[in-house]
């Protein structure tokens, strides 16, 4: 995989790891 | 008069009527100093965003871009991004139930401690002071380059500016015309784009003339221009340093008071996660088209002098005037609504934090409005008497916060063995050694690695300086009762519909994520190696 490729992965990644962990976040602290 | 005049007299003329009209709202201390606690979710984004992105963000990253090191700052920002969820979840809506003025009030409170409010307030005065004669130069080389006004006329025009829709309505008027900057720079860059790219000859073309760039070799492949010529040799150096930068960047979004304190101003904690997410996911779109924007200006002129004069060049060359005007004015405006957040800062922990609070809360609300046209005034003259080439002072004014909050910041959330004294300690270190660490890098020859950083070498010495002098000490009772007070969720937060709305949120991040994959996979990897492997097929059948 180019290094192009993997920055256009990584690069979407962080909002689709950050809205996942915020997601679950807020499901555990608060709508316990 | 020249359009650029114009158009920039219409803009402060309208932050101003904001500004006047939020004033008439202002009853209390708490209007004045965070809003009334009762800004929506957009205000806080719009305040988030605009304090952050100031001229550095269209002038030095962008005329970087420019140079070839585009990708470079992308990586970068995806990396700070995530200081916003981080600084939100583990710090910020900590922050807000303290129910505070200031952030210096908050570690106050925190530790029972005077001495550490004030040290706090310091910080913010001399690093914040800093900051604001650099986004003062920046935006006065702006105005009297496009207006062909004197230097010291634009310095004076600049400082009236921010200091007429600041002073009246404080933090009311200050998260409102924040707001409307954040949407005007945002279009504009937008609007900007497009035209760069048409100049280019379209999206392929462009990408195709990039990726074979002769002048600037690899300018938009993922580790931008390297190279002996380049600041970096290799491209794991570039990497480790966007790496590095955006960690470091990310932990000035997370504690940073310029950031954190709009937290305060927000109606409950969902807006605080919410906000969060909307200036992460802002930042994300922005920092991308920036970045790539900038690059594909080569194709038009590859040799603007200085390169930070990228975008203006863009304005009054590639773009209708009126068009160009606004670009202007949007620029202005990143400058102007960091310089407002600033300079409402400065004021506030001045008359709040170093200074003892009078007790009559209209005596407060006049002193903290005396103080900031004092503070202005000093600003100002400093901005007129002073070289503006010393650039050097604002390399420790924005992140210095990271260093020398960071660390107090988290642990006085998370930490219930952390004491006064270690915390006092922690943020004296932590501010000193990012400063000598800076000057280290601008007196003398001495080049740190990368991975000893102003900010990471000052971090590391407030976390060892908290860590040991907290060892030998006793946490108050009052300090523990309020830290366990801060972790008490309020019952309004636990609302279902209040949770569902903020779901939506991390969910449009998500999507958001995916659609930007799927387009820089689609419109920038694909074209480019095309490109290349295009590029190489022709070289061969050149070769005898």
């Amino acid at each position: 995989m180019s290094g192009e490729m993997l920055l256009a992965i990584s690069y979407g990644s962080v909002m689709i790891l950050g809205g996942s962990f915020i997601w679950w976040h807020i499901k555990n602290y608060y709508d316990d | 008069m020249n359009i650029f005049l114009a158009a920039l007299i219409i803009s402060m003329a309208s932050y101003l009527a904001i500004g006047w009209y939020a004033g008439r709202k202002v009853k209390n201390l708490d209007d004045y100093y965070v809003a009334g606690r009762n800004a929506p979710t957009l205000l806080i984004v719009g305040t988030l965003v605009a304090s952050f992105m100031s001229t550095n963000a269209f002038l030095g990253e962008m005329g970087m871009s420019y140079q070839g090191h585009g990708p470079l700052i992308v990586i970068m920002t995806g990396v700070n991004c995530l200081g916003y969820i981080f600084g939100a979840l583990f710090f910020g809506r900590y922050l807000r139930r303290s129910r505070v003025l200031t952030v210096p009030e908050f570690f106050g409170q925190r530790f029972q401690s005077r001495r550490l409010q004030s040290l706090a307030g310091l910080t913010i005065v001399i690093g914040l002071t800093c900051y604001l004669m650099a986004v003062t130069w920046g935006v006065s080389l702006i105005v009297s380059k496009v207006t062909e006004m004197p230097a010291w006329a634009s310095i004076v025009l600049v400082w009236i500016g921010y200091t007429g829709f600041t002073l009246y309505s404080g933090s009311r008027g200050v998260i409102l015309t924040d707001t409307v900057m954040f949407l005007l720079f945002s279009s504009v860059a937008l609007v900007a784009l497009y035209y760069i790219i048409q100049s280019g000859g379209g999206w392929y073309v462009s990408i195709e003339q990039l990726a074979v760039f002769q002048d600037k070799p690899g300018i938009i492949s993922w580790h931008g221009v390297i190279g002996e010529d380049s600041n970096w040799k290799t491209s794991t150096d570039a990497l480790i340093w966007a790496l590095i930068l955006g960690i470091a960047w990310g932990i000035v979004v997370a504690v940073s008071p310029w950031q954190t304190s709009r937290y305060l101003m927000a109606k409950n904690e969902h807006v605080v996660i919410r906000s969060a997410c909307g200036a992460s996911i802002a930042m994300f779109l922005l920092y991308l088209i920036n970045s790539y924007a900038a690059a594909a200006v080569n194709l038009s002129n590859p040799n603007i002098d200085p390169p930070e004069g990228v975008m203006i060049w863009v304005a009054m060359n590639l773009m209708p005037a009126i068009l160009g005007a606004m670009l202007v004015c949007g620029i202005l405006a990143a400058g102007l609504s960091s310089a407002s957040t600033f300079l409402s800062l400065i004021g506030f922990s001045a008359s709040n934090d170093i200074f003892q609070r009078a007790k009559n809360p209209e005596t407060q609300l006049k002193s903290t409005r005396y103080t900031i046209i004092i503070i202005g005034l000093v600003v100002v003259t400093l901005c007129l008497i002073l070289p503006s080439n010393i650039f050097w002072i604002t390399y420790f004014a924005g992140p210095v916060f990271a260093s020398s909050w960071g660390v107090v910041a988290f642990m006085s959330i998370w930490s219930s063995r952390i004491t006064e004294a270690g915390a006092f300690w922690g943020m004296l270190t932590g501010f000193l050694g990012n400063i000598a660490a800076n000057l280290l890098g601008v007196f003398t020859d001495v080049k740190l690695p990368v991975y000893l950083d102003p900010i990471l070498l000052g971090s590391a010495c407030s976390f060892i300086a908290v860590f040991t002098v907290s060892a030998v000490g006793t946490v108050s009772v009052e300090s523990k009762l309020f830290r366990e007070r801060l972790h008490r969720l309020p019952e309004k937060d636990k609302n279902r519909t209040e949770i569902a709305r903020t779901l939506l949120w991390p969910k449009a991040m998500i999507v958001i994520g995916l659609v930007v994959m799927a387009l820089m996979i689609n419109f920038y990897a694909k074209p480019y190696h095309y490109a290349l492997q295009k590029n190489s097929e022709s070289q061969s059948e050149l070769r005898p």
